[in-house]
């Protein structure tokens, strides 16, 4: 039970501490290669496997890496894994690579990869390194896909190559412009989300001192 | 006469900054210590320009790399660690002041970020020239210096305007490096040149 609680707010933690809306890690796939739902999935999934492994497997060594040669030795190890991270990207088209160009090896200098490089926490269990890290993925996998999704719809009228009924494209969504002030709309969004929220637990935390 | 067409071209149109979004955390972060942005810029255009040099010289030297597209980036990241323990080994038996004074943290993200492999990897899809290689190193260089000076400016007159609560910080800093890459696309058309 207390593991589940531990977890739970492990979880609220890291979604109110959001890398990429909060912390403005790692934006430039989320601009750059957001303009379908496909390069979305696998960019989200090269970022998996370059970000999560490095994370995972060095925090067992990361106390006993010097401070300075942290940050080479996590970029390292994640360029290594670029190939099988390649490789598991193209299986979702075969002009999938093109696609995605110097932004799909260029998640190996991701902010949040570099920032567990330099800022360490070896307190943390593997495991809750693990969860964090995932958690922290999937944010990117969702930020990314929800830009994709709006985007792909404008520019192509499509939704996973899918036609959508309506017809009617804006081909300047696809530039980077587009991305930026999309990104920021959804960033405000979260960010209101996130008052409300903070303001509806202090409402019912306010109601229960009452009774 | 190419150096110089590369240099401005980096500076400018193909400002990494506000065309591809790369560095704009680490020039986020500068904001908030502006003493910082020039030592920081410097071993970023130390970094930027040598570790062309080293890269292009080892993909001259073993074609078969350069032509693997899923090594290439790896030759990249190990020039960037060369140039990085040149720079560490200078700092400490040389004692160069300028080094040893450095927060070593901030010396790994000037040496480590997606600003100076992007510059790389663009000239390595390219296959520029030697002198082109170096060309777009340095103006990428310079274009981040400009960027960064742009970005603390933004964030110094953001932080002090009536900006709605949900917008205050990184939304808002989007929307204004937004409408400067809006602006750069007057000059690059609908799509860009490289």
């Amino acid at each position: 039970m207390n593991k589940l609680r531990d977890i739970w707010a492990s979880l609220i933690g890291v979604l109110g501490e959001h890398p990429l809306l909060v912390r403005g890690f790692a934006l430039f796939p989320v601009v750059m290669v957001s303009t379908s739902l496909k390069n979305a999935v696998a960019i989200s999934l090269a970022f998996l496997i370059m970000t999560c492994i490095p994370v995972v497997v060095l925090s067992f060594f990361v106390e006993k890496i010097p401070g300075i040669f942290r940050t080479p030795v996590y970029v390292l190890f994640s360029i290594a894994l670029y190939p099988f991270a390649a490789w598991c990207a193209g299986l979702f088209g075969t002009d999938m690579l093109a696609s995605l160009g110097i932004y799909l090896p260029l998640i190996c200098v991701n902010g949040i990869l570099t920032d567990y490089a330099y800022k360490p926490d070896g307190s943390r269990k593997w495991w809750q390194t693990a969860f964090k890290v995932f958690c922290e993925c999937f944010e990117f996998f969702v930020v990314i896909c929800i830009i994709s999704l709006v985007r792909e719809a404008l520019v192509y009228a499509t939704v996973w190559g899918v036609p959508l009924p309506v017809r009617i494209t804006v081909r300047s969504a696809g530039l980077p412009f587009a991305g930026l002030i999309l990104l920021a709309l959804l960033i405000g969004a979260f960010q209101y989300a996130k008052t409300m929220w903070q303001r509806l637990r202090e409402k019912r935390a306010a109601k229960k001192g009452v009774k | 006469m190419d150096f110089l067409i590369y240099a401005i071209l980096a500076v400018t149109m193909q400002n990494g900054m506000f065309t591809r979004l790369l560095g704009f955390g680490e020039a986020m972060e500068l904001a908030d210590t502006p003493k910082d942005i020039w030592p920081f810029c410097l071993t970023l255009t130390v970094q930027m320009v040598l570790s062309s040099m080293l890269s292009w010289g080892v993909l001259a030297l073993l074609p078969a790399v350069n032509a693997n597209v899923y090594i290439r980036p790896l030759v990249y990241i190990l020039s960037m660690i060369v140039v990085y323990a040149a720079f560490l080994a200078l700092g400490h038996f040389a004692k160069v002041q300028f080094i040893k004074r450095q927060n070593k943290q901030l010396l790994a993200l000037s040496m480590f970020n997606c600003s100076v492999l992007g510059a790389l990897l663009l000239t390595g899809t390219l296959k520029m020239s030697f002198l082109r290689s170096i060309g777009f190193g340095l103006g990428s260089a310079v274009g981040f210096l400009v960027a960064a000076f742009i970005v603390l400016e933004g964030k110094r007159r953001l932080v002090t305007s009536q900006t709605a609560d949900s917008f205050k910080g990184l939304a808002s800093m989007l929307l204004y490096a937004g409408i400067i890459s809006m602006a750069l696309c007057t000059l690059y058309g609908t799509s860009l040149p490289f």
